[in-house]
């Protein structure tokens, strides 16, 4: 009996293996610039339907790429300040865009239309993400000012705010069953907080980054919170309950910006150190390790990470496509 | 529990909202927030009122928290209504507060930034009225030098002096210059907006400001540096 067991649990691991080794296999990408920004590209995010995505700058200005071909396509002006962050709402009708100007601001993503100036923040914002629910009338927002405001955008009504991080709070983000919103602060923490307007305190605060943490993100079926720090370190957390299920020494340098594949477990990060790299967040594996030759602020992907978008501190935007497999060409659905 | 207590007794005691018992449940919507030092953006307990859209002044006045700069007042969803900063120790300030004609909140939040009235306080000019190595207003930066002109007719008795720090460390002569030009691009302004030329004074400087200097290469985001402009209390 024992020696059955010990033949089928062997045999499981074989298969796992093999299974992992088969997923894991190293993908290879090549890049092109597809345009540039005036000054350094602070923040990218790719549309739900990846037909498009969005770019801020130190310039003060967002831009709009069409995808897969990557041609601009209007460039929206209006904050007063350099725009650090920006999302796409879920319905992929709206922008949202924070800047050190201290607003948030809605755009229509399909006329590039400013619709709303949302004031409040008493210091430079900068998150800002959009719930990813059908009502997409939601904006929480991130400042220097150490809270996290959640805004009805279609109210223009600044709904709540969120206190209880001690220093700047640098990103935030919704979970995309839209329960939880995630921060993450120069205190080194990450708050996690229910949507549920009535509620004011976090729900938790997961500590064990040892350096300001720069962004956190959701994967899509909300089981996962990758969260990354300036000594280049990302940690993987089982969600809801807070488990940290991973810590990886991924960069030499800061990391400020991640993205979730929909397969929810393949990660992309990117670094000032220029790399871009990829991980397979179970196993905690690189998959991919691509040297860009500049400094790399932001990062996002389509759903299957075919392509991948990056802002750079040279104002350049770039193109990384997935060669050898049709992920590039073919990535045309929702997420 | 405290929160919750003062927030029940400033509710009744302002008497924002006039109303019935029986019309109450949904018709109220309270206005929670931290008022907070413009300088240090420290809570501050500062005393204020509540003002109608018609200028009426709506219950008795009241003020933040000492200990954490909380307030709450409750508002008529569909009005407009105007905060006044109605304290010795602050300037006269007048925040607009927009109440969304629905029942979906029973609670919205907004902070108030109040700046302190003494001798020798910055007043920061935020965002930044100018452009990298520019000496004209920058295009979307007027609303906040509007306030501040609004702000300066209602305190008659104060005086300040515009101070304009460079972009980046330069040749004295090179960097006065852009500071000086500033200096008096601003004050034209506050005067366009009604504040006499007599209340405003201007000072050249030729370094970069000590307490906000040019952010290191490295810093995450926030690194297109603009010199700092301040309005300084030269008189209260």
């Amino acid at each position: 009996m024992m020696r059955t067991v010990r033949t089928c649990a062997g045999l499981a691991a074989a298969i796992a293996l093999i299974a992992t080794t088969a997923w894991a296999q190293q993908r290879s990408y090549t890049m092109k610039i597809v345009g540039k920004h005036a000054d350094e590209v602070l923040g990218v995010f790719v549309n739900d339907a990846n037909t498009k995505f969005a770019t801020c700058s130190l310039d003060e200005t967002i831009k709009l790429w069409s995808l897969p071909d990557g041609k601009e396509l209007m460039t929206l002006k209006g904050h007063a300040g350099q725009v650090n962050n920006l999302s796409f709402s879920g319905d992929d009708k709206w922008l949202a865009s924070g800047s050190s100007d201290r607003t948030v601001r809605i755009w229509n993503a399909e006329t590039g239309k400013q619709e709303k100036i949302l004031r409040g923040h008493t210091a430079e914002v900068a998150g800002v993400y959009f719930s990813q629910d059908g009502n997409s009338d939601m904006v929480a927002s991130t400042s220097f000012d150490k809270t996290v405001k959640l805004w009805d955008v279609k109210l223009g009504v600044e709904a709540k705010t969120l206190r209880g991080h001690t220093l700047q709070t640098n990103n935030v983000a919704y979970s995309y069953d839209s329960k939880w919103i995630a921060s993450c602060s120069d205190d080194r923490t990450i708050k996690i907080w229910s949507t549920d307007l009535a509620k004011k305190d976090p729900v938790m605060t997961l500590t064990g980054h040892n350096a300001p943490v720069l962004t956190v993100l959701y994967s899509f079926d909300s089981k996962y919170l990758a969260s990354s720090d300036q000594d280049g370190v990302i940690k993987i957390w089982a969600m809801p309950s807070g488990e940290l299920l991973r810590s990886i020494n991924a960069h030499t340098d800061l990391v400020q910006d991640l993205s979730f594949a929909e397969d929810n477990r393949t990660l992309i990060s990117a670094s000032l150190d220029k790399t871009v790299k990829m991980w397979d967040i179970i196993t905690g594996q690189n998959l991919m390790t691509f040297n860009t030759g500049v400094e790399i602020w932001s990062i996002d992907c389509t759903s299957n990470a075919g392509i991948i978008l990056l802002g750079c501190a040279d104002g350049s935007v770039r193109m990384l496509t997935e060669t050898g497999s049709e992920r590039g060409r073919n990535d045309k659905g929702g997420r | 529990m405290k929160k919750i207590t003062l927030s029940i007794m400033a509710l009744a005691a302002a008497g924002a909202v006039q109303m019935s018992a029986q019309s109450a449940i949904g018709t109220v919507v309270t206005l929670t927030g931290q008022m907070l030092n413009a300088n240090t953006l420290a809570p501050v307990e500062a005393n204020y009122a509540l003002y109608d859209a018609a200028g009426k002044k709506v219950g008795q006045g009241s003020r933040s928290n000492p200990n954490d700069g909380y307030l709450v007042t409750g508002l008529k969803p569909g009005e407009t209504y105007s905060i006044h900063i109605e304290d010795p120790r602050f300037f006269i300030q007048e925040f607009k507060v927009d109440v969304p004609k629905t029942s979906k909140y029973a609670e919205i939040s907004k902070d108030f930034v109040v700046r302190p009235m003494e001798v020798g306080k910055k007043l920061a000019v935020v965002p930044i009225p100018f452009d990298l190595k520019k000496t004209t207003i920058k295009v979307g930066t007027e609303d906040e030098l509007d306030e501040l002109a609004h702000m300066l007719v209602k305190n008659q008795g104060v005086n300040v002096e515009v101070v304009c720090y460079p972009d980046e460390e330069g040749t004295s002569e090179s960097i006065g210059k852009l500071s000086a030009e500033r200096s008096a691009t601003i004050k034209a302004y506050l005067q366009k907006g009604g504040v006499n030329a007599q209340r405003i004074t201007t000072r050249t400087v030729n370094t970069t400001d000590p307490l906000n200097p040019p952010p290191i290469r490295k810093a995450a985001k926030g690194k297109r540096y603009v010199g700092p402009v301040y309005l300084v209390v030269t008189k209260v």
